[in-house]
């Protein structure tokens, strides 16, 4: 039954990729980081499902009581573009196997490049350019900064009007963020 | 006729004296409405009655500032009526050199410009990009960002809560306006000493009458007038 989503999620995301740059990585080469630190750090790792936190995150639930996100960026894809968000072991199930399908096909940087461009990051902010644009942040240009403050809002999508609550999450967010960022850099 | 309350119906002057308005009998809210609309925006100020000529020559050089029609830009709070309308200094005497200039500007062009501007401040400071330079600058910020959103649903965007940095052109506009209206001022009036001048930007004149309408009948309610 999921494969038969397969051909229609392929050719949204090649949809997504055609209007892509020669080189996706020099444009965003600061967001895509801080996505990929955010998100998901063992991206480059794993193909399309991270299995080590998959069992990281059953054994939070069961043992801790604690729920976990183990989504890799390729499952965080497939929900977007298939539009289904209940809470079903069966969706949980076939995000997987199309994840892993969708691995095979592209590379790793089209499958980020394409989740940038449908990822919601907030008000008026669905898609990287949008929600870019809401910040005053060129892309290309993007600072560290800049990059993890976008990537924040990933976890913590920026509402119309934020709170100051909001504004204490998105900071932790962006520390955390460039924190690991910090990390990676003296390893 | 149209029916008005007494209160409405006895207002004989430009400048009406606040302290009168309890001993009118009851105000009926909608003849709140009509006196924001005629004695709350149109006509010469308190401020300059006698120099319009200034307030004249002050509002066209705003007007040329920003190439809209002198006509759109108007003035409001104390230095409109002679008194503040404010529920917490309802009746305070409007004092030239103590009192800022509060301009009003209608235009549907500047209110989307200006608009564009402040939720560009907002998501800033909110994602942690805008960092305040000071403790003064924090304490309006966080207060601003708050205010913005619900001043843009009811169709305003005052100039005053966006930073006038580079970044937001349109703000940076505004503010470069109303030094100009501050500068004709000044120059014009030597004993005049103008304090601060800011700018808020209606999206059309629905909007200002709701805004200063309802304000003056929230003031009207705290001030325990009569009103129905």
């Amino acid at each position: 039954m999921h494969m038969s989503e397969l051909p229609g999620l392929v050719e949204k995301v090649s949809r997504l990729l055609e209007d892509q740059s020669s080189d996706l990585s020099s444009g965003l080469a600061n967001v895509m980081h801080a996505v990929v630190l955010a998100e998901d750090h063992r991206y480059f790792q794993h193909r399309g499902v991270d299995y080590r936190a998959m069992v990281r995150a059953c054994w939070m639930t069961v043992f801790r009581q604690r729920v976990q996100g183990a989504s890799t960026i390729e499952q965080q894809l497939v929900r977007t573009l298939r539009r289904r968000y209940e809470l079903k072991l069966s969706r949980k199930v076939t995000e997987v196997l199309l994840a892993r399908a969708l691995s095979h096909r592209f590379s790793k940087q089209q499958l980020l490049f394409a989740y940038l461009q449908v990822a919601y990051f907030g008000w008026r902010a669905s898609g990287v350019n949008r929600a870019a644009n809401r910040l005053g942040i060129i892309l290309s240009r993007a600072s560290s900064a800049e990059a993890a403050a976008l990537a924040a809002m990933l976890k913590v999508p920026m509402p119309q009007s934020p709170s100051s609550r909001y504004r204490e999450r998105h900071a932790q967010r962006v520390r955390h963020i460039l924190s690991r960022w910090e990390v990676e850099k003296s390893a | 006729m149209t029916r008005s309350s007494e209160w409405f119906a006895q207002l004989k002057t430009a400048y009406p004296d606040p302290a009168d308005w309890k001993t009118k009998g009851q105000i009926r809210k909608r003849d709140v409405f009509r006196f924001a609309r005629l004695w709350m925006t149109e006509g010469i100020p308190y401020a300059f009655v006698d120099k319009p000529a200034v307030y004249e020559l002050a509002r066209e050089a705003f007007a040329d500032r920003l190439h809209v029609h002198p006509k759109e830009v108007s003035i409001s709070g104390s230095g409109r009526l002679g008194f503040s309308l404010a529920s917490t200094k309802f009746g305070k005497p409007y004092v030239s050199a103590r009192s800022d200039f509060d301009l009003f500007l209608v235009s549907a062009a500047w209110f989307s410009k200006l608009k564009s501007d402040a939720e560009l401040f907002v998501a800033r400071f909110s994602s942690g990009l805008a960092a305040p330079r000071n403790e003064p600058e924090r304490t309006f910020w966080e207060d601003n960002v708050v205010r913005i959103p619900d001043h843009i649903s009811r169709g305003f965007v005052n100039q005053a809560y966006v930073p006038s940095f580079d970044r937001y052109p349109n703000a940076q506009a505004c503010y470069a306006a109303c030094i100009s209206f501050q500068r004709i001022v000044s120059a014009e009036l030597s004993a005049e000493l103008v304090r601060r001048v800011s700018v808020r930007v209606y999206r059309d004149w629905e909007a200002v009458e709701s805004q200063i309408g309802g304000s003056l009948v929230y003031a009207l309610r705290e001030t325990g007038h009569d009103l129905s």
